[in-house]
């Protein structure tokens, strides 16, 4: 059943017949695909074909587990980023009554921080590159001629991605 | 109950606009628009971003939480440019699975020069609704596996395709390679092996 085409890499037979050992990984990843389980570190087949289902066809975050990593980190920076609700976090209980002698009609329990008294942390401003010459990005010596929109193009690279790391860091991505 | 004042918008503007008070409000140290932004937008990059790059659910889902750490620590620092908060918290996500791939150096269809390559596009952001987003992002993580598989054999691209792409039961997908079940299995076998390789040959390359 040779069904070559035209592209294929030379020396490759997919229909070639299977050793004992291609035979023992081929069934273990039928079975981790039939069971669809998370594959064991080892079976290296199986966590690619995981991987490719999941750019492929990415499923959806479950609501659950995005509400708890979004109350987590709401929660403070020191929660446990799985879930465990913040130690730190407070919550107070504001209890409306409307005279001594009516019982408590309603409380209200609300988080109105989350780091304790002191205000969010502001991330120090990242360092950023200014100007400075360009020699450091030239090893060798220059030919007597030629080169000349190499190096220019060497130089304006280096700049943009200077620039863009200057962005970004004063738009506190990194 | 936690993000129950902000889930209505201001009437006016249902868009832009009520993103740009949300994010107003966060910079302001409302806990609540933040987490009404990162409600709005986080499921979005974990499907359309970080999951089909970092490959695993619990990998994905940490970095989410990664990114979402970050933003609370430096949303103060988000400059509003017209565009929308997603642009800002892509880049963010980028450069959070950026640093999980670093740690890596197998099995992963993103390299970091793939990354590193999307956050240095990440500037020329438009306005644009949810769907139209994550349909691009969904192109473009397609039109990546079609890549890594174009440098495999034909056939063997196809039985990944049929197998573990469009998840064909494995009788219909070996009838689709005219071949018996079993043999099927062992090409599929192959397939993936030959993928590794691939992949594994391009780690070298990267920066």
């Amino acid at each position: 059943m040779s069904k070559k085409p035209p592209n294929a890499p030379k020396g490759v037979d997919p229909d070639a017949v299977p050793t004992e050992d291609e035979r023992v990984s081929a069934d273990a990843l039928r079975r981790a695909l039939e069971r669809r389980e998370q594959p064991a570190p080892a079976q290296d087949d199986a966590a690619l074909a995981r991987r490719l289902r999941a750019a492929w066809s990415p499923p959806p975050i479950d609501p659950e587990a995005h509400h708890r990593i979004l109350a987590a980190a709401l929660a403070g920076a020191g929660a446990d980023r799985a879930g465990v609700p913040a130690r730190r976090s407070r919550l107070v209980r504001v209890a409306f009554g409307a005279s001594a002698a009516l019982a408590l009609a309603a409380s209200v329990a609300a988080v109105v921080r989350t780091q304790g008294e002191a205000p969010a942390p502001v991330a120090p401003p990242a360092a950023v590159a200014v100007s400075r010459s360009t020699q450091p990005l030239f090893a060798d010596r220059f030919p007597a001629y030629g080169g000349q929109t190499s190096r220019v193009d060497r130089i304006a690279l280096a700049r943009a991605t200077d620039l863009r790391d200057n962005e970004f860091s004063r738009w506190g991505i990194r | 109950m936690l993000l129950s004042h902000v889930s209505e918008p201001p009437a006016r503007d249902e868009t832009l606009e009520h993103e740009r008070w949300l994010v107003e409000r966060a910079q302001a140290g409302d806990r609540e628009a933040l987490g009404a932004l990162l409600s709005r937008h986080g499921p979005v990059l974990y499907r359309s971003v970080l999951l089909p790059r970092l490959g695993s659910e619990a990998a994905a889902q940490d970095a989410l939480s990664e990114v979402y750490a970050r933003v609370i620590a430096r949303i103060d620092r988000f400059v509003w440019q017209g565009v929308g908060f997603w642009p800002w918290l892509r880049t963010v996500g980028l450069h959070v699975a950026l640093d999980q791939l670093r740690g890596r150096r197998r099995l992963v269809l993103w390299t970091e020069q793939d990354v590193t390559r999307e956050i240095d596009g990440a500037a020329a952001a438009t306005p644009a609704d949810h769907a139209f987003l994550e349909q691009r992002e969904q192109q473009d993580a397609r039109a990546r596996v079609e890549q890594v598989l174009a440098r495999i054999h034909p056939r063997y691209a196809k039985a990944v395709r049929h197998r573990v792409l469009e998840e064909l039961p494995r009788e219909e997908a070996a009838r689709l390679l005219d071949v018996t079940p079993a043999t099927f299995d062992v090409v599929l076998h192959r397939a993936m092996r030959a993928l590794r390789k691939a992949l594994d040959d391009e780690a070298p390359d990267d920066v």
